[in-house]
């Protein structure tokens, strides 16, 4: 268990800066999530703090131990591949051991670590199996052990889910998170789901194109975006975005866009919001916040409703989203399952601008933030 | 009357037929010259020149070219020496290079490969001489070590291009696992990659067996007796009374030998899949 610190650490690739100065503090004990688009640069960093990668400039600590030359083997750490990496030619449990007996362990001690990880795991009937005979979800497991065993000061972990199905995926969430709970190993994990993201970081980092776009708590990013690329890459389906002006009237604030008018609360306003009078912004509303009027006691009371006309029904079963046209965008709103709203036919929509965001068009900085 | 199905069918059957046909023609092209020589191998001199498929078989041509004055036995263990010296120095270099040129950036890579295979553009005949210059002058004429270094610039290019193209196909994330597990790069070479490319290796080691065993060409320039190899031995056999057919033949056989039974044992590898299912 250990903390590791990232002090502007860069990598570059052929002359091309692909992770650009990055800092970072993992607590010790903290489950945290890079997350981002392919190519975003989470991948590379997790490499360069297993040592896989070299790092072009900046300091790497893991514990209080300055790593930047340190090779991987003298890290502490153990890391559980996208494809498992298991070798192809040992049974179970010498995948598992094989790092123990490097570390020139008595055999009786490694035989004792390798039970304890294989019973948490649920492994005891494949241990003389080779990889080629487990499937996906065992192989995975088998890949865990062999990090688990270790005992190492932070597990490194490359999407190690992405190659099961949708059902074991879930499944093998909950399992590493309680895991992560029982053994309390700092742990970095990268992913490009942001749901298995949500779930599973105490902290979740979401990077892009090689920069870091904010590191908070998983409520606080999907509450609080920075910026539209986290607003827009967190939650799911995506949060709606739509240009309109920003004016200021006797009233407060709205937003205007054609025919459509939506007054913001007065406690929302804030300083920054002060420079766009009169000038364009971005509103950022998630389909949560835009629902059925008529089945939304408190809502369609309010004075920020929209009537726009349904394009696609997708019934979820517990929720239905629905696809409508507001000025000339498709935009998702969420209905309850019994909703009357029928394809074709015009729907009272009504916004929650209380939970609503508005971007800087340019910067695509969050300017609704106090 | 047959339906269209029927016709399908009895196409298929002349077809196959057809199949059975031309492999039987080239076994048989590639198989009577062996069967000649073993046939030969066993008949008494006074039979080689018959077409006999039956006769008393005899190990007389055997004993005649391991005694005197043939005495193949010496011919022999230079063969075995020099190969296996071959092998021993130049499968683990080309290992060790194919790893590097697989896995490491080194500048000038691409071109360091192409030098590396047009060695092997090269007539042999035209480097003979040089070789012959080079190895009088340092006083290596007529010894295996001249023999085993002539093999090895023939092999190791041979042998880094096919170590090579097995070697990317194994994926680097095993390795890395490796590496993190507490392997040194050595360790990941001697542990995982020879494991995991063990049919490449032995492919290669097969292939480079049998371009030193069969080897004529600088034996017969580079020695003159002490450090002769069998294939330049079978020579002493077109003796002025003409070829020993007989004799001849059973020195081809024990030199077909060792190669046929090396292809035995490593056979099944040839087959055996790369990764064995450690990813999918």
């Amino acid at each position: 268990m250990a903390r590791v610190v990232l002090e502007k650490v860069r990598k570059e690739f052929n002359g091309a800066e692909v992770v650009h100065a990055t800092d970072l503090d993992i607590k010790n004990k903290e489950f945290l999530v890079l997350v981002g688009p392919s190519g975003c640069g989470k991948s590379t960093t997790l490499r360069m703090i297993a040592g896989l990668e070299e790092i072009s400039g900046g300091k790497l600590y893991i514990g209080d131990q300055l790593v930047n030359d340190v090779p991987p083997k003298d890290r502490d750490i153990a890391m559980v591949f996208q494809n498992y990496a298991l070798y192809p030619h040992w049974n179970v449990y010498d995948n598992m051991s094989f790092a123990l007996k490097l570390k020139k362990m008595p055999k009786a001690e490694i035989y004792e670590k390798v039970k304890k990880a294989v019973e948490l795991l649920g492994l005891e009937d494949l241990l003389k199996r080779k990889p080629s005979q487990l499937s996906g979800g065992q192989r995975q497991r088998v890949a865990l052990g062999r990090a688990i065993v270790r005992e190492p000061q932070v597990f490194l972990m490359d999407e190690p889910l992405s190659n099961l199905d949708a059902k074991l995926r879930v499944q093998m969430r909950a399992e590493l998170k309680k895991l992560h709970n029982s053994l309390q190993t700092t742990t970095i994990y990268v992913t490009h789901d942001q749901t298995e993201a949500m779930t599973m970081g105490d902290r979740l980092v979401v990077l892009n194109k090689g920069r870091i776009q904010q590191v908070d708590t998983p409520l606080l990013l999907y509450n609080h975006p920075n910026n539209m690329f986290v607003a827009g890459f967190i939650g799911s389906p995506a949060m709606n975005f739509l240009r309109c002006k920003l004016i200021k009237e006797q009233g407060g604030f709205s937003l205007i866009n054609g025919d459509l008018k939506l007054n913001i609360d007065k406690e929302k306003v804030t300083v920054k919001m002060q420079g766009f009078i009169q000038k364009d912004v971005v509103l950022g509303i998630r389909p949560e916040d835009i629902v059925d009027a008529d089945t939304n006691g408190v809502l369609n009371n309010g004075s920020n409703i929209v009537r726009a006309e349904v394009e696609v029904m997708e019934p979820m079963g517990s929720e239905t989203f629905v696809w409508v046209q507001i000025c000339g965008r498709s935009i998702i709103a969420k209905a309850p399952s019994n909703t009357c709203a029928s394809v074709g036919k015009s729907l009272r929509l009504a916004v929650d601008m209380s939970k609503a965001h508005l971007f800087d068009p340019d910067t695509e900085e969050n300017i609704s933030l106090s | 009357m047959s339906t269209p199905a029927g016709t399908n069918r009895a196409f298929k059957t002349v077809y196959s037929c057809l199949e059975y046909l031309a492999v039987a023609i080239i076994v048989l092209i590639f198989f009577v010259p062996i069967a000649w020589i073993v046939l030969t191998a066993f008949k008494p001199s006074q039979d080689v020149y018959t077409l006999k498929l039956f006769f008393t078989p005899t190990l007389a041509n055997f004993r005649a070219i391991f005694s005197y004055p043939l005495d193949f036995g010496p011919y022999l263990l230079n063969s075995f020496i020099v190969t296996t010296a071959t092998l021993v120095i130049g499968i683990p270099i080309s290992l060790f290079a194919a790893y590097s040129l697989s896995r490491f950036k080194i500048a000038g890579k691409q071109g360091l490969l192409f030098w590396i295979l047009s060695t092997q553009f090269i007539p042999p005949v035209i480097i003979a001489l040089p070789f012959f210059i080079l190895f009088r002058n340092l006083g290596l004429l007529d010894t295996r070590i001249s023999l085993i270094i002539v093999n090895l610039c023939i092999i190791i290019p041979f042998a880094i291009w096919l170590i090579k193209g097995f070697l990317d196909g194994i994926p680097t994330d095993i390795e890395e696992a490796a590496l993190i597990d507490g392997c040194s790069r050595f360790g990941v070479l001697t542990r995982i990659i020879v494991a995991l490319a063990k049919p490449g290796i032995l492919t290669a080691t097969v292939f480079c067996f049998v371009l030193s065993w069969n080897e004529f060409m600088f034996p017969l320039i580079l020695s003159r007796q002490n450090a002769t190899t069998l294939p330049v031995a079978l020579m002493l056999l077109n003796a002025e009374k003409g070829v020993i057919w007989e004799q001849m033949a059973a020195a081809g056989i024990v030199l077909v030998i060792p190669s046929v039974i090396l292809v035995l044992l490593v056979r099944k590898h040839f087959v055996q899949g790369l990764t064995l299912g450690a990813l999918d």
